[in-house]
């Protein structure tokens, strides 16, 4: 899976090379092509009737070979009370749920529902279930693709046998079976109440005991082989490239519980989930459901904290139609005029940011909805925040917050001076950065943005990960500490810029790129589980950029260089303006290539869309420019700030969040 | 009216004991490590202490005659087994001191002059109920979660076995055999051991987690 970019910045300093491309201005197509996509769409095939409900539930309470797997007590019911709930509330046909249970989810039964079934039947736009209640365990990686050398595992009725014959479903032949439903349909909910769910389908985490250390069979059952897998030279799940929705009994260390109420044994995530189910209003879509369910389960069972993974999970509940809810996190009282919000310095929560919150089960977050309260954060822990209400009322358990206003952290570019002591020219770099409150020394040589040295007669500036990103400066130069202080300062600019983001923009855009060679395009980002993109050199790529807001939008796309160098490649000529229209897309093409010295180069294309023209020319390095006075409005002293690398810890106004957003993509240039 | 009284406990001892549990009950409880539950299963089993000749007597023990599971003088090693019983080592000895019995069994019923634990005692003293026999094996889940263990592979130390209405033991680990070692306060033994069971001896029992175990 590709990084988010937001959480890469410390791994892109560290893999920086000198790098360049050759930017110039190509044709501008407003409006004239179609929405841009980042990974490869799915393409499914024409449906031949109308769409269908389609569901394949497992419960397994007794196991063949007892005196290797214990029983459970509620797996049976599990997939009974979902059954009555499908058939109900859902109104799928009762001859298209299929339940297997305890002898009849054996491993040749289950492999052969789901592909006739499910895979067999499914079309287009049905909607499919696939529920296993029972144990999850793991067994030996055959394929390689697990680093712990264990796959993680669903148990069939019938595996374990001393023969050695029949094993559990491993995620390598789960993932075949479940990537080709997914392929089928968009629509595909797949529920595993069962302990070690949370890896099910997606690859390995580290368990304390082996179950299962048999010599399992030498190569993987032809249908866990997709061709996607195949393409990817691995098999941990490629499901994050389709349409899905997972719900998963706890994380992979966890346990997942029994629960008894009504009289009977339940899993405890499937009582909650069924309890919901029934209890919400149409229109519900997944994340309303989930979020009750975990705090349920989790306030009872503090060891199993159900999972909601998945492309889909804005998607009303067993339903073909996507709603339109909008980001939030949870928010819960906290005492008097207290909050308490379900997110942290993880997702990028800054202490003075303003959230506004709104009723449970709130998706639009605009009109008519109205938030009950604003409140301002005053403290960030790594996963969750407080704040303070400043206007409206206590708000219940289940709030939902959305974030409005930014205050934007201090960030400091950290800088590792080795062999200080033995260099007078170091020294006095050293002092001239010193003064600089958007610099900081940093005091191990295994954490900085920046190493400097003296290597002979010449100061290096080295990036992260060692290779050297400024032109060495000769300490006997005249001006050689001004020099080095001006390259550093240059560094905090670019990497200010590069972290400028608006991780809860309501305005978004699309960005694209293809690259193009010989009359031929190509998405450079179709390739799954790439950090970046990679291009040849010579080849020219398209940037298209989609307006996806419901109002016309200002584009500014930025080219942030490997040397340092920023600068505005769109709109051209300088102090352009370009209204992008609702719905419509600009492409531009550029040239790449790469410098004599280098067989590799890095790159970086940013685009910054506003509510109002913003000249982003101000960005370009050039030379560290004066600003004799900030601009009026919040995002235009933001802007500046970073012009400048000032610490954005002084800036005066929190941001307000609806009127900007940005994109960006990095991707490397080869020989 | 004998069929009906018979109806009557019937009826009762067919639903299942109340699993009374709120997230409020589940926040209070102490947040333990595994390390923490097995050193206080230790603790009570390694507790050694003399059997005086005033601990071999039960006078509050009428209905049926009181045996002392223990020799005049012997030194045992493990607390008592004493039903309904749910003393730390501490308040075990000063018990004995005061002269009353060491250990009893379910025929001499709950008594107030005997002294040591039960099994269900146990457990709960060790996932930190140390003073009160508020849980027995038939209501422990309260406190406990029944966890979806493949439990020949999966247990750790620190959960326990259940067989509600019947015995409860804490698990220990793994035997290299794979039969597994668990703490009891064992009826038998009349104490608390560390021994390892078969697996054919556990059937009907089910894990538990206790709910706040701190995974390290």
């Amino acid at each position: 899976m590709r990084l988010p970019l937001t959480t890469a910045l410390p791994a892109l300093l560290a893999m920086f090379s000198f790098s360049t491309f050759c930017s110039k201005p190509g044709e501008s197509q407003p409006g004239g092509n179609p929405p841009a996509v980042v990974a490869a769409p799915q393409v499914y095939p024409e449906p031949t009737r109308p769409p269908a409900k389609w569901a394949l539930l497992v419960g397994i309470d007794k196991y063949r070979h007892s005196d290797r797997i214990s029983s459970l007590s509620g797996c049976v019911n599990d997939v009974m009370d979902m059954k009555a709930l499908l058939l109900g509330k859902y109104e799928f046909p009762e001859q298209n749920v299929l339940v297997l249970t305890n002898e009849q989810a054996t491993h040749a039964g289950i492999v052969a529902a789901l592909q006739n079934h499910l895979i067999a039947q499914a079309e287009r736009d049905d909607i499919v279930v696939f529920h296993f209640s029972g144990h999850g365990s793991q067994m030996k990686d055959i394929s390689g693709d697990e680093p712990d050398g264990w796959d993680e595992t669903l148990v069939p009725h019938d595996s374990r046998d001393p023969q050695g014959r029949v094993f559990d479903l491993s995620d390598d032949e789960l993932n075949g079976l479940l990537q080709r439903l997914s392929q089928k349909t968009k629509n595909v909910t797949f529920i595993f109440d069962s302990c070690h769910s949370g890896t099910a389908t997606r690859g390995a985490m580290t368990r304390n005991i082996p179950p299962d250390d048999r010599q399992p069979p030498a190569s993987v059952p032809a249908h866990a082989v997709s061709t996607r897998g195949a393409e990817a030279g691995g098999s941990d799940l490629r499901l994050q490239s389709l349409n899905y929705v997972l719900i998963a009994g706890c994380l992979s260390k966890q346990t997942s519980f029994e629960h008894f109420a009504e009289g009977r044994e339940r899993g405890a995530l499937t009582y909650f989930l069924v309890r919901e189910l029934r209890h919400s209003r149409p229109g519900a879509t997944y994340r309303d459901v989930m979020d009750r369910v975990k705090g349920n389960v989790n306030a009872l069972y503090p060891n199993q904290l159900p999972q909601l993974e998945g492309t889909e999970l804005d998607q009303y509940v067993f339903s073909d139609s996507a709603s339109l809810a909008q980001p939030y996190v949870l928010a819960a009282p906290a005492g008097s005029n207290q909050v308490k919000l379900a997110a942290g310095e993880v997702q990028g929560v800054t202490a003075g940011s303003i959230f506004e919150i709104y009723q449970p089960g709130a998706r639009k977050f605009a009109a008519p909805e109205q938030p009950l309260a604003k409140a301002e954060v005053t403290s960030v822990a790594p996963f969750s925040a407080a704040a303070k209400i400043v206007s409206g009322r206590q708000i219940p358990e289940y709030a939902r917050a959305v974030e409005r206003e930014r205050r934007y952290p201090d960030q400091k570019l950290r800088v590792y001076y080795q062999g200080l002591p033995q260099s007078p020219a170091l020294q006095a770099i050293k002092a001239g950065l010193d003064g600089l409150s958007f610099v900081e020394p940093s005091p191990s040589p295994r954490s900085y943005h920046l190493l400097l040295r003296q290597i002979g007669d010449a100061i290096a500036t080295e990036g992260a990960d060692t290779t050297e990103i400024s032109p060495r400066v000769p300490v006997r130069e005249s001006g050689a500490t001004a020099r080095v202080v001006h390259q550093v300062k240059q560094w905090a600019k670019w990497f200010n810029v590069l972290s400028l983001d608006n991780p809860a923009a309501t305005v978004r855009i699309d960005l694209a790129i293809r690259a193009v060679q010989e009359g031929m395009t190509r998405d450079p980002f179709a390739a799954i589980d790439k950090a970046e993109a990679v291009l040849a050199a010579g080849e020219s790529f398209e940037v298209t950029v989609t307006n996806q807001a419901s109002r016309d939008l200002y584009i500014s796309i930025l080219d942030l260089s490997t040397d340092g160098s920023i600068a505005v490649i769109y709109p051209y000529p300088e102090g352009a303006s370009e209204l992008l229209k609702a719905g419509a897309s600009v492409t531009q093409r550029f040239d790449t290539f790469v410098p004599e010295n280098r067989a590799t180069i890095t790159d970086v294309i940013k685009v910054f869309a506003t509510a109002s023209p913003v000249d982003f020319h101000v960005l370009t390095q050039a030379a560290v420019r004066d600003v004799q006075e900030l601009p009026a409005d919040p995002l235009g002293q933001l802007l500046a700030q970073a012009t400048l690398g000032q610490s954005r810890g002084a800036k005066p106004s929190a941001v307000d969040l609806g009127s900007w957003a940005t994109s960006q993509r990095v991707f490397k240039i080869k020989r | 009216m004998l069929d009906l009284i018979v109806w009557f406990w019937l009826v009762l001892l067919s639903v299942p004991a109340r699993q009374d549990v709120s997230p409020e009950k589940v926040a209070a409880l102490p947040r333990l490590t595994r390390a923490e539950i097995m050193a206080s299963a230790e603790r009570l089993a390694q507790h050694t202490w003399v059997c005086r000749a005033a601990n071999r007597v039960a006078p509050c023990v009428t209905a049926v005659p009181y045996e002392s599971d223990w020799q005049p003088n012997q030194t045992v090693t493990g607390i008592a087994y004493d039903w309904g019983g749910m003393d730390d080592p501490e308040t075990f000895d000063r018990k004995l001191q005061e002269g009353k019995a060491a250990g009893s069994h379910s025929r001499h019923g709950i008594t107030a002059c005997t002294a040591g634990i039960d099994c269900s005692g146990f457990v709960s003293y060790c996932w930190g109920q140390p003073t009160r026999h508020d849980y027995s094996t038939r209501n422990i889940r309260e406190i406990a979660g029944r966890a979806k263990y493949n439990w020949f592979t999966d247990m750790k130390p620190g959960d326990a076995l259940n067989k509600p209405g019947d015995h409860i033991v804490l698990f220990a680990g793994y035997h290299a055999d794979g039969r597994p070692i668990v703490y009891e306060a064992n009826g038998g033994a009349g104490r608390v051991i560390r021994k390892v069971r078969t697996w054919a001896s556990l059937q009907n029992y089910h894990p538990l987690q206790y709910r706040m175990v701190v995974e390290e």
